[in-house]
C-alpha cells in the first residue's frame, strides 16, 4: 500500500551515453539469462553431456595415471638400487640404468600412445556430443526470434540504436552459448584435465596443435548450427514451430541422406546432412577413417559454405523486416 | 547522475529547461513507397515542440510515419529532420534512435524478464552504462509507479501495468522526443487517467516532446496542445488545438427554458438558420440549437429578438465551439478547416 503523500518525480539523466556500448553482448547475456530461468530443462538436456565429461575426464586421469605409476616404478627402482650399500652397487646401477635406458623408447612409445588415446577419446566424446548441441542449441535457439516476432518484442529492441547485425550478433552469442556449453566448455575441461595430468604437461607440449584443432573445430560446429537454428527460427512465428522447423530440417536431412545412399548405393546423398559434413572435416582434421563419409573434403566445405550463405541470407532478409517493424 | 535516495524539489519547482520554438521533427515533400503503394505522398509537417497528437484513420501512414522517425526507414525521396538529424544514411538513422523513445501499441514484452530487467537491458541497449541503466530503470518505474512490481516477472503484469512498463523502458535514456503508440489502449478508466497524467506530466511539466499517437479524440484533447492529422500520406490539419476548436464568430448555441419549438418557429420567421445542437457530455439531458448568423452580422441581438417577439426566455446564448472530433471529420472528409498552420501547409 502506497503512503497517499508519496509522489513520483521524473527525473531527468545527467549522465552520458557510452560512445561504444557492447549491445550485442547485453542482448545475448540477457538472451542467456531468459534460459536460466526455466531449471528443468536445463537439468535434462544437460545431465547427459555433464556425466559424459566428467566420466571422460576420470578416464582421461586414469590413463595417465597408469603411465606415471609406471615412470615411477622406474625411478623407485633406480633409487632402491642406490640406497642398498650393497658390494655390487655399482654393478646393479649400471644394469638398471641400462634397464631405465632399453625401457625410455617404451615409455616414449607409452606417452605417445597415452596421448593418442586421449586425442581419440576426446574426439569420440565431440561426435557423441554433436547430438546433443543440436538438441540443446535447438530447445533454447529455436525461440530466440520466433518469439520476439510473436510478441512483437523486435518494436522495442529495433527502436535502440542497433542494426539488424548487431541483433543477429546479440542471439547469435546466445544460441552459441548454449551450444558451448555442450560441446565447447566440455572438450576444454577435457583438454585440461590432459594437460594437468600428463607428466610434465606433456600433452600440451606435445598435442597443442591438436588442442587448438578441437577448439577450433567445435566453434565452428556451434556457430554454424546456432547459425541455422536462428534462420529457421526468424522464419518461424512462434516457438514450437520454429523448434518442429529445427528438428524437421536435421530430422530430414540426415535420414533423408541415409535413405537415398541406401537405396541409390552411394554416399554422395549424405552431404544434404550439415552434421554428416563435420564429420568429414573432422575426420580430415583429426587423421581419421570411419568409412562413412568418403567423399572429397572440399565438397563437405563447399555444403557447409552453402548453409551458411542460405541462413545468412534467410537471416538478412526477415531480420530487415523485423528492423522495419514487420 | 542522481540516486533514487536523493531528495529532489517538487516537480513544479523544478522547471525543465526551457523549450525551444524549433520545430522537433521537420518534413518536407517525404515519400515512402512500397512498391507501387504510396504510404507517404509529399507529406509536409512540422512537429512543434510540446506535446503534440497525430491523428489518422487507419492506412492513413502513421506507422510509416513512426518508422521514419525512428530511422528505421529510410525515406524514397524529400527531406526530414528528426531531433536535429537527418536519416540519410544508416548511421545517423542510428543516431535518432538515442534521441527518440518509442512506446508501441503491442504488448510486445518477454514474460520470463522482470519489469527492472527489462527497463535496465533497453537501457543498457541504448547505450547507457550498466549502473547507469540500473539507476535509471528504478527512477522510470517509480515515476510511473510500478516500483513494488519491479522485480515480478512480466507475465504477472496487468495491462496498464504493462503499459507503464512500456512508457518507463521509452523514458529510460531520458530522450528528446517521445512517440507514444495509443498508450491508453485496453486499459480500464483508472488506468486511463494515470497514463493519460504521465503523458500530460511529460510534455507539459517535463519539457518532453510528445508525439502521441491515438484515435481517442478525447485523450489527444486531454494531453496535447497541437494535433496534426495525417489522410493518404498527407498532413490534412496541422494546428493548435485551441485554434482548431475555437469559437465560431457566426455559429452560436441557444437553449430556451420554454418551449424549444416557440423559438424554432422565431427564428423561422426572422430568416435564422438553426439545427439541432449536438448534446454536451457534461450536460446529456439538455437540448440547445445552433444559430447560424447572417452574413453581416456579428453579435446575438437579432436572437434575443426573435426570442422576445416569440415570448421564449433563453436559458443560455454562447458561441459554439467545435469539438476536437468535429475538426478531426471535417479534416478527413476533405472539408475546409480553419486552422493555422504553424509554417506547415494544410490541405
Amino acid at each position: 500500500m502506497k503512503a497517499a503523500t508519496h509522489t513520483e518525480i521524473y527525473r531527468p539523466f545527467k549522465g552520458r551515453l557510452l560512445a561504444r556500448p557492447m549491445r550485442a553482448l547485453v542482448l545475448a547475456w540477457s538472451g542467456v539469462r531468459l534460459g536460466f530461468r526455466k531449471k528443468l530443462p536445463a537439468l535434462l538436456l544437460f545431465a547427459v553431456p555433464v556425466i559424459t565429461t566428467i566420466t571422460v575426464a576420470f578416464v582421461i586421469n586414469l590413463k595417465f595415471d597408469a603411465k606415471n605409476m609406471l615412470d615411477d616404478a622406474f625411478a623407485q627402482g633406480i633409487t632402491d638400487v642406490e640406497t642398498e650399500g650393497d658390494p655390487m652397487t655399482q654393478v646393479r646401477i649400471s644394469a638398471a640404468q641400462s634397464l631405465a635406458r632399453a625401457n625410455s623408447d617404451r615409455v616414449a612409445m607409452m606417452v605417445s600412445s597415452t596421448i593418442a588415446d586421449v586425442e581419440a577419446l576426446v574426439y569420440g566424446f565431440i561426435n557423441q556430443m554433436s547430438f546433443f548441441v543440436i538438441l540443446v542449441m535447438g530447445w533454447y535457439g529455436a525461440g530466440l526470434i520466433a518469439e520476439d516476432k510473436r510478441l512483437r518484442a523486435n518494436l522495442l529492441y529495433f527502436a535502440r540504436p542497433i542494426t539488424r547485425w548487431t541483433y543477429l550478433r546479440g542471439k547469435l552469442g546466445t544460441a552459441v552459448f548454449w551450444g558451448a556449453c555442450v560441446v565447447m566448455a566440455p572438450t576444454t575441461i577435457l583438454l585440461s584435465t590432459a594437460c594437468f595430468v600428463s607428466p610434465e604437461y606433456q600433452f600440451l607440449k606435445e598435442s597443442w596443435p591438436a588442442i587448438l584443432k578441437f577448439e577450433g573445430y567445435t566453434l565452428a560446429y556451434v556457430l554454424v548450427h546456432a547459425l541455422l537454428v536462428l534462420a529457421i527460427s526468424s522464419l518461424a512465428d512462434r516457438r514450437n514451430r520454429a523448434l518442429a522447423g529445427v528438428f524437421g530440417v536435421y530430422l530430414l536431412t540426415y535420414l533423408g541422406g541415409e535413405s537415398m545412399t541406401r537405396m541409390f548405393d552411394g554416399q554422395g546423398w549424405r552431404l544434404m546432412s550439415l552434421p554428416r559434413n563435420f564429420q568429414r572435416v573432422a575426420e580430415s582434421m583429426f587423421d581419421l577413417q570411419s568409412g562413412a563419409v568418403d567423399w572429397p573434403l572440399e565438397a563437405s566445405i563447399w555444403m557447409i559454405g552453402l548453409y551458411v550463405v542460405v541462413s545468412l541470407a534467410v537471416l538478412s532478409t526477415q531480420l530487415g523486416r523485423m528492423e522495419r517493424g514487420a | 547522475m542522481e540516486t533514487a535516495d536523493l531528495p529532489q524539489p517538487p516537480t513544479d519547482e523544478r522547471d525543465a529547461a526551457p523549450r525551444s520554438s524549433e520545430p522537433v521533427v521537420r518534413l518536407r515533400a517525404l515519400t515512402k513507397t512500397y512498391g507501387k503503394v504510396e504510404a507517404l505522398r509529399g507529406l509536409d509537417m512540422d512537429v512543434p515542440p510540446g506535446p503534440v497528437g497525430l491523428l489518422g484513420p487507419n492506412g492513413a501512414g502513421k506507422t510509416t510515419l513512426i518508422g521514419l522517425l525512428l530511422g528505421l526507414l529510410e525515406p524514397t525521396s524529400g527531406e526530414a529532420t528528426i531531433a536535429g538529424l537527418s536519416p540519410t544514411t544508416r548511421s545517423q538513422r542510428v543516431e535518432i534512435r538515442k534521441r527518440v523513445g518509442y512506446m508501441p501499441e503491442s504488448d510486445c514484452l518477454l514474460p520470463l524478464m522482470s519489469g527492472v530487467e527489462l527497463v535496465s537491458t533497453l537501457g543498457r541497449m541504448t547505450g547507457l552504462s550498466k549502473e547507469d541503466a540500473m539507476t535509471r530503470a528504478h527512477e522510470v518505474l517509480d515515476y510511473v509507479e510500478l516500483e513494488e512490481a519491479r522485480y515480478r516477472p512480466l507475465d504477472g503484469y496487468s495491462t496498464g501495468m504493462k503499459q507503464r512498463l512500456k512508457l518507463a523502458q521509452a523514458l529510460v535514456h531520458d530522450p528528446d522526443l517521445l512517440l507514444l503508440d495509443e498508450p491508453t489502449n485496453g486499459l480500464d478508466p483508472k488506468g486511463r487517467r494515470e497514463m493519460l497524467r504521465l503523458v500530460d506530466d511529460l510534455g507539459r511539466n517535463q519539457g518532453k516532446n510528445v508525439l502521441l499517437c491515438s484515435h481517442l479524440l478525447p485523450d489527444v484533447e486531454k494531453t496535447c496542445d497541437h494535433v496534426i492529422v495525417i489522410v493518404q500520406g498527407q498532413a490534412r490539419l496541422s494546428g493548435s488545438i485551441a485554434e482548431l476548436t475555437a469559437a465560431d464568430q457566426h455559429s452560436v448555441r441557444v437553449e430556451a427554458s420554454g418551449d424549444e419549438e416557440l423559438l424554432r418557429r422565431a427564428l423561422d420567421a426572422s430568416d435564422l438558420t438553426w439545427e439541432p445542437a449536438p448534446s454536451r457530455p457534461e450536460a446529456p439531458g439538455r437540448t440547445g440549437l445552433v444559430v447560424t448568423l447572417p452574413p453581416g452580422v456579428e453579435d446575438s441581438d437579432v436572437i434575443f429578438g426573435a426570442a422576445a417577439a416569440a415570448g421564449v426566455v433563453l436559458r443560455s446564448v454562447e458561441p459554439q465551439r467545435s469539438t476536437l472530433e468535429e475538426v478531426f471529420l471535417r479534416a478527413v472528409d476533405g472539408d475546409d478547416v480553419p486552422a493555422s498552420n504553424n509554417g506547415a501547409p494544410t490541405a
